[in-house]
């Protein structure tokens, strides 16, 4: 920081005299979710903008060959996953359609972080940034009620909730899209997707086809096209659409799992070892990948080679069911019984384990599957309505997608992250509630709760928050950042506010905890501190608001 | 030699003897060198013609339903073909559904019984006969329980079972209280006729598929369009295992064998000897759950140790869907393979037995699957159609919900049936070329295969779901030559089920066994078809009897039908007029 440092004075004093504006402009950024180690288009206040998987292939980016896969909102929920194998080697139970999938239901994971935040809204009309006030009650607030939680509007379901009134809504949804967004790539894929779920797979392929018109590389399109084709029965066209998708992907895991799948079911065998030991090469390993070329070398009687495979996909994946039959069979053909039996007997208590959780799912109504893939279609077509600066849209879908399957959590978690911007605490609340019921060990719901009671003021519930999040997750640094800002908001325990905020800045080096390490160093009078925190934040972000404004109170007092 | 000189007017001797001797090179050059391999010249054309409407085969099949989507209306039915009056010819057994629970009696529905007049023409004998049984009928088995020499029927229901004793007057009688085997009201489904410990008393295997009555029926729907439920919703039944005792009755063995220690959801199987232990053993095809395979002891005790020997689940270790199976040795390498046909979005599985009893899943390696990976199949059959001296593939295709179309159009519930002609080992799908074979567009449940007309050609009977029957001719048109088998003895086990015989014609070996219940919960083949390509006689004829006994016949000629007894005694069965 250049020029010369403001007046010294304690933080304290300095806020007591500009106390609305230091407050409002520290305090009122730190409404937002912590987010660690996030490129700078994750920041508060930037668009959402879908992965540019053309230009980072990420070999997570598709995991599972699930067709209803959010692009733009990555949720990293740890039950996300979905074995390759089941969808496409083991369709008994229809898991090709993704019975089930479509929605990130239930793990209670501890890694589902919260993503950007919703686009801001119209221009004309700005939704304040990440630099909107947290001191300022929320305006659902003004009569002084700063507790508890108010209901949300939550649309009107029918009852009973039939499966043709479900897929009705998603097509109404889809077809707003791709009428109101006829170039936007992913309002065509969400349009396609609903045909899909109709059994009308014909006109879901032209749009499919349509979508790689309006980018070539449009990932999501090969595969679903693929996986049609497959279906069926049309293996060489399948190949063909494959091995397209993989010239522009190289690394996209589930393509070339299918590619390889679709060589195998045509005997061919060695193609099917090259594909995935092109993958390999390419450092996008995956159990499934090692299965398939397992089964290619079995079928040469190289069961040496398909051991070895099959041991590292077990390793990766210890519970790896058809991996575990597999490696019985080669260890068999080898002449190690015991080793074969020892796997049959694993291969065994995991399969009882598959058939009594599909069995759960038998249990539940009929258009079970339908419900979870309508919801993960309203939760596709709020990010779309968000990007396209249609906020209020966005949030009916959410709303929509939530209400439909009860224990969604992306709906809900996109849900917060608009209520957050909007500085609506009071509605946030009652979703992370839901959040915290739905995945009690996973400390990110914590953390958002705590930033919603931050915006009511109240610090004992935020302080509350926080900590419990750290209790699951003591690593978690955007819990140490909010309560480090609790105890700041709060005027109490500055020096512990200080050690956490130093500890959230350990952890992640990210601007706007070392914009909190500044304030709580201010705060107990250590000038330098704060200036020289401030400075690293702009360093890593020269355009970090916040920074920018402590750089200017602490220089100029302002 | 000498050349003279050129002349048109006349032959030199000398020339004529080097001309001679030019000759014999080329004959003997050609013989060894150029001619081909019999075995390997094109392959005939796979080719049916459908003869129904003129067989006098009028059959419709019905499964009873009305709208509510009970499980069992999927699962029905099988059909038989059996020579009940034992003049030569295989006559045809149709199962059919009844009304269920909550559904209106409509027109009075029965099993059908046709005679076979020769020429592919039938009479419906039903009621002479007295086989017209009005339950819902899944499958069944032909077999002479009594070894008068006359084969009986079993008729596996859902509900009571029925078995007929053939009075050998062209009638039958329902004798199955006197007999024991009732068996109680269950959903059936393929049963077998073996003789479990080789007694020379034909044992009865009873196939059962879930738990289930009508007042647990739960109605689905997805999107609106009604669904069928999954076997899963149900417990798995264990099967029944009834023990000849040798005087018109059966005893239940069920927990004693071996076979009670396990329950599945039944489906279709097949008897056969797969570790050529000498005894026969059980392979049962269960829906959507792990698959059987019950080794005998010898001594009519059974272990099951499908997953030990690779066919419980297909190679990725997944279940299938496991409807029909048929056995035979598709490679002619003396160990019986199993054939599976399975579900939607699943392949049918062709597991090759590598030995003693030891299957591997290759299906892909071999094309087995053909094309039938969107479809659901049901009745399968192993089958020389172009007498080759190898098995090809039928696969029977029809989905379970008339109204899949409406839910997914990747699939139909109506389908042509699949021909795969056996290469050499690899599998082509020669279906669209196979003349009305690619016409016929029906849901296809049991299928079964005969020479109908003895015209050395094996012949395919199709049932169809809530449709009319079909009778397909094979036309195939072909040199190859052939000859078929009956295996006769007096006193026990009158037809030789369970017994193996090998054919040998030059550089072709082939085996087959006597099986009693195959396919889809379905029942043909007691007589054995060996397609013999160019040989026109058979050098050398293997029967090991079950139960004893091993005799060898030489020299036999191609074309025929023979009677084989123990000793080595054999007839000419009938002069065929092709």
């Amino acid at each position: 920081m250049s020029g010369s440092p403001a007046k010294r004075v304690p933080y304290r004093e300095a806020a007591r005299e500009h106390h609305d504006a230091i407050h409002y402009l520290f305090c009122e950024n730190f409404d937002q979710p912590m987010r660690p180690g996030r490129s700078p288009r994750s920041l508060p206040g930037s668009k959402m903008t879908p992965r540019d998987t053309s230009s980072r292939d990420d070999p997570q980016a598709y995991d599972s060959g699930c067709f209803m896969r959010t692009e733009n909102i990555k949720f990293e929920t740890g039950g996300f996953r979905r074995s390759f194998v089941f969808f496409a080697i083991a369709p008994v139970l229809g898991l090709v359609f993704c019975s089930g999938c479509g929605q990130d239901e239930s793990s209670d994971s501890r890694h589902s972080t919260y993503s950007v935040p919703v686009a801001s809204a119209r221009p004309e009309k700005q939704t304040p940034s990440a630099t909107a006030a947290v001191w300022e009650p929320a305006p659902s607030d003004q009569s002084g009620e700063s507790q508890g939680t108010v209901p949300i509007k939550w649309p009107k379901l029918p009852s009973p909730l039939t499966g043709d009134w479900m897929k009705e809504q998603g097509h109404h949804v889809a077809d707003e899209l791709a009428q109101k967004f006829p170039n936007d790539v992913y309002a065509q894929h969400v349009h396609a997707q609903v045909y899909r779920l109709s059994g009308d797979t014909e006109e879901a392929l032209k749009i499919w086809h349509h979508c790689l018109e309006l980018k070539k590389d449009f990932l999501p399109a090969y595969e679903e096209i693929v996986q049609i084709l497959v279906r069926r029965g049309d293996h060489a066209q399948a190949e063909k659409m494959a091995r397209q998708g993989l010239a522009f992907h190289p690394r996209a895991v589930s393509l070339r799992n299918l590619l390889a799948s679709i060589l195998l079911e045509q005997g061919r065998l060695d193609e099917v070892i090259t594909t995935v030991l092109a993958g390999r090469a390419l450092g996008t390993e995956s159990p499934e990948g090692l299965f398939l070329a397992a089964q290619a070398y079995q079928r040469k009687q190289q069961h040496d080679r398909a051991r070895e495979v099959l041991e590292e996909a077990v390793r990766l994946r210890p519970e790896f069911t058809q991996a575990h039959y597999a490696l019985a069979v080669s260890l068999a053909r080898l002449g190690d019984q015991a080793g074969a039996q020892r796997h049959r007997e694993i291969f065994q208590k995991l399969k009882e384990r598959d058939q009594q959780a599909n069995a759960a799912i038998l249990r539940v109504e009929s258009d079970e599957f339908v419900r979870r893939t309508v919801a993960g279609i309203f939760q596709q077509a709020g990010v779309i309505f968000s990007n396209h600066g249609l906020p209020e849209r966005a949030e009916e879908c959410w709303l929509m997608g939530a209400a439909l399957s009860p224990k969604d959590v992306v709906c809900r978690q996109a849900l917060v992250v608009l209520y957050q911007q909007q500085r609506r605490p009071a509605a946030g609340l009652a979703i992370v509630e839901e959040l915290v019921g739905l995945e009690p060990r996973n400390p990110s719901h914590r953390v958002a709760e705590g930033v919603f009671y931050l915006q009511i003021q109240n610090f004992e519930k935020a302080i509350d928050s926080f900590k419990q999040a750290l209790a699951l997750d003591p690593k978690m640094d955007a819990a140490y950042a909010g309560l480090a800002q609790a105890y700041l908001q709060k005027k109490e325990n500055l020096e512990e506010a200080r050690r956490l905020a130093e500890t959230a800045v350990q952890l992640s080096p990210q601007p706007d905890y070392f914009v909190v390490l500044a304030v709580a160093s201010a705060e107990l009078g250590d000038w330098e501190q704060a200036r020289r925190n401030v400075e690293k934040a702009l360093t890593i972000n020269p355009s970090h608001d916040l920074a920018r404004k402590l750089a200017r109170f602490l220089q100029h007092g302002i | 030699m000498e050349f003279n000189c050129l002349s048109f007017a006349s032959i030199d001797i000398c020339r004529l003897r080097w001309f001679n001797g030019i000759a014999i090179v080329v004959v003997v050059f050609w013989f060894f060198v150029l001619a081909e391999d019999p075995k390997a010249k094109e392959p005939a054309r796979l080719v049916f013609r459908n003869v129904t409407q003129q067989s006098g085969v009028n059959f419709r099949h019905t499964h009873g339903g009305c709208g509510k989507y009970y499980i069992v209306e999927t699962v029905t039915a099988g059909l038989c073909l059996f020579d009940y009056d034992g003049d030569g010819d295989d006559d045809i057994y149709f199962l059919n559904g009844a009304p269920l629970a909550g559904c209106p009696q409509q027109e009075k529905t029965t099993n059908k019984l046709f005679r076979n007049d020769g020429g592919l023409h039938f009479t419906d004998v039903t009621a002479q006969a007295g086989v017209g049984d009005t339950g819902y009928g899944l499958g069944v088995v032909a077999g002479d329980y009594n070894n008068d020499g006359f084969l009986d029927l079993f008729v596996n229901n859902y509900g009571r079972n029925v078995l007929y004793r053939n009075n050998k007057d062209g009638t039958f009688s329902d004798v199955t209280v006197e007999a024991g085997v009732d068996n109680g009201s269950r959903v059936g489904a393929g049963a077998l006729f073996l003789d479990i410990d080789a007694d020379g008393w034909l044992d009865l295997y009873v196939g059962n598929y879930i738990v289930f009555d009508e007042s647990k029926h739960v109605f689905h729907q997805l999107t609106g369009i009604p669904v069928y439920g999954s076997p899963e919703e149900y417990p798995p039944d264990k099967d029944t295992l009834f023990k000849n005792n040798g005087d018109g009755t059966f005893r239940d063995v069920t927990e004693i064998s071996g076979i009670g220690r396990v329950a599945g959801t039944s489906m279709g199987m097949v008897a056969g000897d797969f570790d050529n232990d000498g005894d026969t053993d059980i392979f049962v095809g269960n829906d959507v759950r792990a698959n059987f395979l019950f080794v005998n002891d010898g001594k009519g005790y059974f272990t099951e140790s499908a997953l030990e020997r690779g066919v419980a689940y297909n190679g990725y270790g997944d279940e299938n869907a496991s409807m029909g199976v048929d056995c035979g040795d598709y490679d002619n390498d003396g160990w019986l393979d199993l054939f599976m046909s399975d579900y939607q979005n699943e392949w049918p599985v062709l597991y090759k037995n590598t030995g003693n009893g030891f299957f591997e899943d290759v299906t892909f390696s071999t094309g087995a699957g053909g094309r039938a990976y969107p479809y659901v199949n049901w009745g399968v059959g192993l089958v020389d159609f172009d007498n080759d001296g190898d098995k090809d593939i039928f696969i029977g295709n029809g989905h379970i919900n008339d109204r899949i179309g409406e839910i997914d159009d990747t699939t139909a519930y109506r389908v042509a049936n699949a021909v795969l002609r056996n290469d050499g080992g690899k599998f082509v799908d020669v279906s669209a070329t196979a003349g009305d074979l690619p016409n016929l567009v029906k849901s296809t449940r049991g299928v079964a295969f005969a020479d109908l007309d003895l015209d050395g050609r094996v012949d395919v009977v199709i049932l169809n779901s809530q449709d009319t029957a079909d009778i397909l001719r094979n036309v195939t048109d072909t040199d190859n030559h052939w000859i078929q088998i009956d295996l006769r003895q007096t006193g026990k086990n009158c037809f030789g089920v369970g017994s193996r015989v090998k054919v040998v014609a030059g550089e072709l070996v082939q085996y087959d066994e006597v099986h009693a219940g195959r396919g889809y919960q379905s029942h043909w083949g007691l007589r054995l078809h060996f397609g013999l390509g160019s040989h026109d006689r058979v050098d050398r004829l293997e029967v090991h009897w079950h139960g004893g006994g091993h005799d060898i016949i030489e020299n036999i000629p191609a074309d025929q039908i023979i009677t084989v007894s123990p000793g080595g005694r054999w007839s000419r069965s009938r002069i065929p007029g092709h």
